[in-house]
């Protein structure tokens, strides 16, 4: 039992050894790409938040283009809404032209006059 | 009608077709022995401007007749087209039921209904059929699809 825990101690240190701290890799990167962690901390306090202005005004400017994007779609709906017929209301297209060329069905004295609009496909 | 640009040959025929009294007739075949034709075997030889020919030829047409109206028919598609327009109406099929718009295949007894209350409508009001249409359809219905103006 005590072996096995010495053996287990030994394995840990040795770990520790080859492996350096991911936290080491963070500061290094941090001085090589400018020297973010120089100078006292008003300065660096400064500096962060110069950045954090720069990171919300580019989160708003994406908001603005989502939001506009969003009113665009909107209008667009509501106009291709408006254009089209809605229930309730007597639409009445002017078909004299088409009963004169004879691209009509049944009697003439017909109460209800079924217009359509079709297709050959 | 709203013609899609494979038909358009088709279209023209059933207007010239219309001018020998005989649309329907045109109609009911070029559907059959046309379109239906070209879904199953989807071959668009049956769309053809030779089977058109041939169709309105076979239902007893004068086919020279028939294609010297073709030209002239450009226009009356056009403004038929361009009516539709007017009414917002872009895909097929669609109805205006003494003036009440039903957009896309309903069912059948849906469209009874309709009918049989347009037909009750019709018949309250006391004005000939003859005139029906024009005088309470086209006298007090819309003639486009109103839109608000632009802010």
């Amino acid at each position: 039992m005590k072996l096995a825990w010495f053996a287990a101690a030994l394995l840990a240190t040795l770990g520790c050894e080859k492996e350096p701290s991911k936290l080491d890799k963070v500061a290094a990167s941090a001085e090589a790409g400018g020297g973010a962690v120089s100078g006292d901390l008003e300065a660096r306090v400064a500096r962060l938040e110069k950045k954090l202005a720069k990171v919300d005004q580019g989160a708003l400017d994406l908001l603005a283009d989502v939001y506009k994007q969003r009113e665009q779609q909107q209008a667009q709906q509501r106009e291709q809404a408006e254009s089209q017929p809605k229930p309730g209301v007597i639409y009445a297209p002017d078909i004299q032209s088409t009963v004169a060329l004879g691209a009509v069905e049944g009697s003439p004295e017909a109460l209800v006059t079924i217009v359509e609009a079709w297709d050959f496909a | 009608m709203v013609v899609h640009p494979q038909v358009q040959q088709a279209h023209l025929a059933g207007c010239a077709a219309a001018k020998q009294g005989k649309f329907p007739e045109f109609y009911n075949a070029f559907w059959e022995r046309a379109y239906k034709a070209y879904q199953e075997k989807r071959d668009p030889s049956f769309l053809s401007e030779e089977n058109v020919y041939k169709i309105a030829g076979d239902i007893g047409l004068d086919v020279g007749r028939l294609k010297g109206d073709l030209a002239g028919c450009n226009a009356v598609v056009q403004a038929d087209q361009e009516e539709l327009q007017k009414f917002g109406v872009n895909g097929t099929p669609a109805f205006f039921i003494n003036g009440e718009f039903v957009g896309g295949g309903i069912p059948k007894e849906a469209f009874k209904q309709i009918i049989d209350k347009k037909l009750q409508i019709a018949q309250a009001s006391g004005v000939p059929g003859a005139e029906y249409y024009e005088k309470e359809i086209r006298g007090k219905g819309e003639t486009s699809v109103q839109r608000r103006p632009k802010q």
